[in-house]
């Protein structure tokens, strides 16, 4: 995706504000793609991730008037993602069992270990990229969102921060929690480390 | 000793995530780094982190499903258009006070002008002049059960007779029974009949696109009656060239007020039953009846039972006898 400049991105929010249907049109392409693949891997299935991106998209046109232009557009959008994915975790939390066992706060839990041989017959049916998202989804959610922006999209660690409004301490210790927990949920897949 | 060597492995692995980062300071860097010459299990464990990081950098983007742009656009569009009015908002007390006067101001006039259109149809000459408003547009209908879950067409004359030019304005009501694609509505009409601003040398008969239907519509069109005798206006919803409702309506020359005679019927068996019933009527006279004002014929025997029957038939909507009874469909 080429990145819009300072200019280019005022253009087009005005635009989109004047009601200008190709400027919205413009707008959701431009888009779509980075946070439809963030929804991605932090919800890690396709559906909920339409929902998600969907969801931000339709949500950061109707709030584009309030955009301000502190940060850059493209932290502002990420950070709509960001919340509505919390939301999600939030609603999916009081249907799962498996999410309960974090806690109120989160906090890392002790894991289930399946049978060896389960593990050897799900490592051959899945590839590793699968493997390992299917696990990152199962990790706390502010865990997920640090480890899913550093690690996957690469971002930096003032970005994140503008993203997530934490500071500096707080994404770093997140970071750091958060590979230590999807080692230990890796570990079982001996091959993915052995390879 | 062995316990010192673990705290101090625990005490380094909590570091290696930032390690990896490159976020530590030369001095605590060159430690770790001192540690992990001598610490095979350490290492191991660097060599995992390092290993699930690259996992992590390679996963490749992925699309949007297809469509995805134009759901997008619709979801805003569909919210966009439920947006809060602004009386509502008003009343909520967000509105700025000075768009707030603006729209009290707009209202205060729309009530006025509104109030004044009410008083019109008592004006005799202003009635004339309202008789007619612009080209058609589509609205919704006011919802009605339809019992046989069967599409339905009413077709309703707006005012009781033709203004003094002839013409006549109807508003056709579509009910579909669920949603209809690529619907067509065909509307005939009788050789005493022409659209109102058509050619009256050519065919009467319009079809218009109405595309997808999933809640009942209404349609404004205008007719003109171009000579005597009982005209009707046939209407007929046709999606993929099967028909799945159709209405029918007859039509009085112009002159005083006349009652009407709606069929509601969806087929042609409406039309076969209506000639049946005339046909009857014509046998000796008994009792004369009149329908529709100027359409008479008689019916030897028990006139009522036989109106009923045929009425109850072919859905008739309002029927008068000479004496003034008035038949009312159920």
């Amino acid at each position: 995706m080429k990145k819009l400049e300072k200019e280019e991105e005022i253009k087009l929010i005005q635009r989109c504000l004047s009601g200008d249907e190709e400027a919205l049109e413009e707008f959701v392409r431009h888009f779509q793609k980075p946070l439809f693949n963030l929804a991605y891997r932090l919800c890690g299935n396709r559906d909920d991730a339409e929902d998600i991106a969907q969801e931000s998209l339709v949500r950061a046109l109707e709030n584009l008037k309030l955009f301000k232009g502190e940060s850059s557009l493209f932290t502002w959008l990420y950070r709509i993602t960001i919340n509505i994915f919390y939301d999600y975790t939030r609603k999916k939390k009081e249907f799962s069992y498996d999410q309960m066992r974090y806690g109120e706060e989160e906090d890392e839990g002790e894991v289930d270990f399946p049978s060896e041989d389960t593990v050897e017959r799900e490592t051959e049916k899945r590839n590793i990229q699968e493997i390992v998202q299917g696990e990152i989804s199962q990790l706390p959610s502010h865990y997920r969102t640090v480890l899913v922006l550093y690690d996957i999209e690469g971002f930096s660690y003032d970005e994140i921060c503008a993203m997530l409004q934490k500071p500096l301490g707080t994404v770093k210790s997140r970071l750091n929690r958060a590979r230590q927990l999807l080692k230990q949920r890796l570990e079982k897949y001996r091959e993915l480390f052995e390879g | 000793m062995s316990k010192d060597i673990e705290m101090k492995c625990e005490r380094i692995r909590e570091l290696l995530s930032d390690y990896i980062n490159g976020d530590l300071t030369q001095a605590v860097r060159s430690l770790v780094e001192i540690h992990l010459e001598s610490c095979g299990s350490c290492r191991k464990e660097l060599a995992k982190l390092e290993r699930m990081r690259s996992i992590l950098r390679s996963f490749q983007p992925v699309e949007p499903p297809y469509g995805f742009t134009q759901r997008v656009l619709a979801s805003y569009r569909a919210r966009r258009g439920r947006e809060v009015s602004p009386l509502r908002r008003f009343l909520l007390g967000e509105l700025q006070p000075r768009r707030a006067l603006a729209y009290a101001v707009i209202s205060l006039l729309l009530v006025f002008c509104l109030s004044l259109l009410a008083l019109l149809p008592h004006w005799p000459k202003a009635k004339q002049a309202l008789f007619f408003p612009p080209s058609p547009t589509l609205k919704r209908a006011p919802s009605i059960i339809s019992a046989k879950g069967v599409g339905k067409v009413l077709i309703l004359p707006q005012t009781p007779y033709p203004n003094p030019q002839g013409i006549l304005r109807l508003e056709i009501m579509i009910y579909p029974p669920y949603r209809k694609e690529r619907v067509w509505l065909n509307i005939l009409l009788s050789p005493g009949l022409s659209l109102a601003n058509g050619n009256p040398f050519l065919p009467a008969e319009k079809q218009i696109y109405l595309g997808a239907i999933d809640n009942p519509v209404t349609f404004l069109t205008d007719v003109k009656v171009i000579s005597g005798g009982v005209q009707w206006v046939r209407v007929s919803c046709v999606s993929d060239n099967i028909k799945w409702a159709e209405g029918l309506l007859f039509l009085p020359p112009p002159g005083p007020p006349a009652h009407y005679l709606t069929i509601s019927q969806n087929d042609v068996d409406a039309l076969q039953l209506l000639a049946t019933l005339v046909e009857r009527c014509k046998t000796p006279v008994a009792m004369p009846i009149a329908i529709s004002a100027r359409l008479n014929f008689s019916y030897q025997g028990d006139a009522e039972g036989a109106i009923h029957y045929y009425a109850s038939l072919l859905g008739l909507t309002s029927l008068k006898y000479n004496n003034g009874f008035i038949l009312e469909s159920p």
